[in-house]
């Protein structure tokens, strides 16, 4: 047993430099589908298919594996503002279970549950305000809920095989700007809003707010670390003078995810930071805040576009070293950031976008990322463990490019 | 050791400093600074590299003009080209690049134009050579390529064609839309309109099926009249018309002169028919109005498909000559039927009132003018008819005319009387307008007959009529009546400021007395008018009202209402009915008795 888990170790931490050595990928493309922004992609569970949504209302399947001749993933279904939703698509989820079905979300106040063989909207839900994002629970095997998030405070839970909406989530007291379930606990989900909080909820219970996150800020001298609270109570009290407080310093929450084993919660801030916060096991819900790390040279301004992190799976030997994928980040917000949660390092950041980054989806079983621009560009960013086998077919033209080339002129 | 590296680390950097400065500030012609770039470059591996890219990208290319970005971004291309390490990090920083050297995202780059220019081509020459080179290892070279394609900003001559061609793109996208917009309006205009167009066009050929004898159609009555003579065919007869008797034949061909003379004239039979040709004549001008602008809109027309536009096309062409032809046999008939309907008109006078009998009445001064003369007065002649008019009236024939009212004649007719006792006993009014439309009932607004429109009052088709409050005033006449004026001399007493009183009062002047003849100093011409005038200036025992009721009633001729006094002992009933006298009741008796038996 005991080198089989040193092998699993082994391969969990070099999995865990792959993702870390993540770079453009020039052999590898996505067919350009998009004449406006895209703002939202996924890739399915098994990582064959990716699905991109823009600004203008469009949708694109692309098939990864099996690319054209010349290397460009190809668009194998699409579906426009004919039929569709009539303004910007804000998020775009596969089916947990299969390719059959995925939701969308939209600024034209609606969710569409669409059938993908005859790419048509098989149902829709009217959230009357505009959805900012919305998810599945991966793991649910009772009930197909989406979680949205609206521009009013709830959180709505709608059912998938009644067509409806079924629960309502109060709590937050602004625009919910974050979503994300449990990877362990089909009932449980965490919400982060722009009145600065983060809310973990579970749907089971009647006061279903299980803790109230805030996150401690430099003026009060109170213990910083400790910020945890059970069973629906909000934060603590001695945090409700500093709130105004808060409020001047803008540090609004734009997104939030779980790690991988749901050790972890990491929310992202409009002042250019995110959070770790170290979730108690158990459902109990209770978090303790770790740490705030900077995003270096990124300025969110008073963009409260919602920025959706995400994690890649990892292996339990690597909890607490995962790395964090943050997309808008850098100068312009053009490049995705790869940061360690623990130390809060960089480990990368990747550039390949001329305009604004907005999206990024993991390709777990190839440790590839797939990111999305207002360039209307999806970009493929793959290890450098891959591209080290392309390189070694490529001509001695290609090859002598990656060294310096300097005349003899210049050496006098 | 530790210090020397400091020194050099320091050095290094001032010398890079140093170098592009002097390479930029002498427009790329300082090949020493040039050299020693390269040299630091290459030595100092990566962190020379991004100490260069940093100068060149964060510093010289946020110059606020042209020619340091441009030479800073010449020496990018050469650095680019050398470096690996240098290659990597702009290739990472290239939307920066682009940003401050061709001005993406909204970025403008400065001036002056002409290097500005040279800016944007230098950037698509570079990124071409890069791409060939590179493109394959380093894809964001590709994407920039891609994204400058689809900004409009890869192959241009100048930033102004760019603009240009952007904005001529954009204009023209727009006017195709706009032009399509009008055509799905043209083409359901036609199909709205066209089958009334089609209709009205029938109904005109079926007009003239009607009015033009059908040549078939007299062929035929030919031939029924050669049906008739056929038994009286000779032999000889027979050869001649089946040209048996010889191979030459005549063949007559009538052409008339004037094609109208087919056609039937216009009478009381068919005036129906031509009337209902001409209707059909307006509103064949009124659709044809519409065929150009039609065609016009079909004929730009760009994002339908060329087929589709075609057919179209030639409908409505095809329609506009058939328009046409008849237009042009509709003006033929009806204007041979106008010239002969007036030909005809002026012989027959052909006026609504033909039917009418108007008999030449005379008018005696008398009976217009003594009806309503007054003294000095002049009236116009002919009023409307009063009381007055009938009143002179007199009653020559008792069968038919009797008296109503006391004081006042009527002509009373019954339902036997006579026309000329209608007529004698109509009142006399000369004509005038308001006669002509006395008993008309709907007058149109335009009966010129030609169709005008009016950029504000609209359409004047012949349709609207004379409102009826406007026929109302139409039938009322206009009297003048001169009134007779008297001129009232005014006072002219002497006022204190010196003028002369105004006031024309009738008798007598309330501040200054009767109204007396005076000269222009205001004094009386007549020295006894000046008693009187001071007379009146004095405390009257009588008060001013009572003299002023009195000039009043003298001027009316009303008698004044005096006082009666009291004359004469009253009697006991005049004493009990005296209500001003203090009655003696029984109480004042009783206190008088008891007074008196006091003093006892």
């Amino acid at each position: 047993m005991f080198p089989e888990m040193l092998a699993k170790t082994e391969r969990e931490r070099r999995l865990n430099k792959r993702w870390r050595s993540l770079s453009l990928d020039a052999n590898m493309q996505v067919e350009r589908a998009f004449s406006a922004a895209v703002t939202s992609i996924c890739i399915d569970g098994t990582g064959a298919f990716l699905i991109a949504a823009g600004s203008d209302a469009r949708i694109n399947v692309f098939d990864l594996d099996n690319p054209h001749k010349n290397g460009r993933a190809k668009v194998i279904a699409s579906a426009d503002k004919n039929g569709g939703h009539k303004f910007s698509i804000t998020g775009v989820n596969w089916y947990p279970n299969d390719t059959g079905m995925f939701t969308t979300s939209s600024t034209d106040k609606t969710i569409r549950v669409w059938d993908t063989n005859c790419m048509q909207s098989a149902c829709t839900f009217n959230m009357r305000e505009k959805v900012y994002i919305h998810c599945m629970s991966s793991i649910a095997s009772t009930a197909a809920l989406i979680a949205a998030g609206t521009e009013s405070s709830y959180v709505r839970l709608c059912d998938l095989k009644t067509g409806d909406h079924v629960q309502m989530l109060q709590g937050h007291n602004g625009p919910v700007s974050g979503i994300s379930w449990s990877k362990t606990n089909e009932f449980e989900l965490a919400t982060s809003s722009k009145d600065n909080t983060i809310r973990i909820w579970d749907i089971r219970k009647s006061n279903s707010t299980l803790a109230c996150l805030r996150k401690p800020t430099p003026v009060v001298a109170a213990p910083a670390a400790d910020t945890s609270s059970k069973k629906g109570k909000s934060a603590a009290p001695q945090f409700k003078k500093s709130a105004s407080t808060l409020a001047k310093f803008s540090d609004v929450i734009l997104g939030l995810t779980y790690t991988h084993f749901s050790t972890h919660l990491v929310s992202v801030n409009l002042i250019g930071t995110f959070d770790v916060w170290e979730l108690e096991q158990g459902g109990s819900g209770g978090a303790k805040h770790v740490a705030t790390h900077e995003i270096p040279n990124t300025n969110f301004g008073t963009d409260l576009n919602c920025i959706i992190p995400v994690v890649p799976e990892l292996g339990s030997s690597q909890v607490g070293q995962e790395v964090v994928v943050i997309p808008s980040v850098g100068y312009g917000l053009r490049g995705i950031g790869m940061f360690d949660i623990q130390s809060g390092e960089a480990a990368s950041v990747l550039r390949g976008h001329i305009g604004r980054n907005a999206c990024a989806a993991l390709r777990q079983n190839s440790q590839q990322l797939y990111s999305g621009g207002f360039d209307g560009e999806i970009l493929q960013w793959s290890p450098m463990y891959m591209k080290e086998s392309f390189e070694a077919d490529e001509s001695a033209r290609n090859v002598s490019a990656l060294e310096d080339s300097w005349s003899d002129n210049d050496r006098k | 050791m530790h210090r020397h590296k400091t020194h050099s680390r320091r050095t290094t950097a001032e010398q890079l400093d140093e170098q592009v400065q002097s390479y930029v500030d002498s427009i790329g012609q300082d090949a020493a600074a040039l050299r020693g770039v390269k040299r630091i470059v290459q030595n100092g591996g990566g962190e020379a590299a991004q100490q260069v890219h940093t100068l060149l990208v964060d510093v010289h290319m946020t110059q606020p003009n042209a020619v340091a970005r441009l030479f800073s971004l010449d020496l990018v291309g050469i650095l680019f080209s050398r470096s690996s390490c240098f290659r990597q990090i702009t290739v990472a920083n290239l939307p920066m690049l682009l940003e401050r050297t061709v001005g993406i995202a909204g970025f403008v780059v400065p001036g002056p134009p002409v290097y500005k220019q040279k800016c944007r081509e230098k950037v698509v020459e570079l990124l071409g050579i890069w791409h060939a080179r590179f493109g394959g290892i380093h894809r964001e070279i590709g994407i920039a390529r891609f994204h400058l394609k689809k900004l409009g900003l890869w192959n241009i001559t100048n930033p102004q064609q760019a603009a240009e061609t952007r904005d001529t793109q954009m204009r023209s996208e727009r006017i195709k839309r706009e032009r399509h917009e009008m055509y799905v309006k043209a083409v359901g205009e036609m199909t709205e309109k066209i089958p009334a167009i089609v209709e009205n066009m029938d109904k005109m050929n079926s007009l003239f099926h009607l009015l033009v004898m059908d040549f078939e159609q007299e062929f035929l009555l030919d031939a029924s009249k050669s049906d008739a003579q056929e038994a009286a065919i000779t032999h000889k007869g027979m050869a001649k018309t089946y040209g048996l008797g010889s191979t030459s034949y005549t063949l007559e061909i009538t052409i008339p002169d004037n094609p109208a003379s087919l056609a039937d004239p216009e009478t009381e039979e068919n005036k129906i028919l031509y009337d209902s040709l001409r209707e059909s004549q307006k509103l064949l001008d009124r659709y044809l109005a519409l065929i150009p602008n039609w065609s016009r809109i079909l004929s730009v027309e760009e994002l339908e498909t060329r087929e589709t536009v075609s057919q179209q096309l030639k409908k409505v062409l095809d329609l506009r000559n058939q328009m046409e032809v008849l237009k042009a046999k509709a003006a033929i008939l009806i204007s041979n039927a106008d010239s002969k309907g007036k030909a005809s008109l002026a012989d027959n006078s052909d006026d609504e009132f033909d039917d009418e009998v108007f008999e030449e009445v005379t008018m005696s001064a008398s009976d217009a003018i003594s009806a309503n003369s007054t003294q000095g007065g002049k009236k116009k002649i002919g009023i409307i008819p009063g009381s007055s008019l009938f009143s002179n009236i007199s009653a020559s024939s008792s069968r038919t005319l009797t008296a109503k009212e006391k004081g006042k004649e009527r002509a009373i007719l019954t339902a036997e009387s006579s026309i000329a006792e209608i007529i004698q006993a109509a009142p006399v009014v000369s004509y005038d307008d308001d006669l002509y439309y006395w008993d008309k009932k709907s007058i149109p607004l335009n009966s010129t007959g030609i169709n005008f429109h009016h950029r504000f009052l609209g359409e004047g088709t012949g349709e609207n009529m004379i409102p009826e409050h406007k026929m109302n005033e139409l039938r009322t006449r206009l009297v003048e009546v001169d009134v007779e004026t008297v001129d009232i001399p005014p006072c002219r007493a002497k006022l204190k400021n010196g003028n002369l009183c105004p006031r024309r009062d009738k008798v007598r002047c309330p501040f200054h007395g009767l109204i007396v003849p005076r000269d222009d100093f205001g004094l009386p011409l007549n020295p006894d008018h000046v008693d009187q005038a001071g007379s009146s200036s004095s405390a009257s025992a009588i008060p001013l009202w009572e003299q002023l009721e009195g000039d009043v009633n003298a001027t009316v001729g009303v008698e004044t209402i005096t006082k009666k006094r009291k004359g004469g002992p009253s009697t006991a009933l005049q004493e009990e009915l005296n209500l001003a006298k203090k009655k003696v009741s029984l109480r004042a008796r009783l206190d008088k008795a008891f007074k008196k038996a006091k003093k006892k």
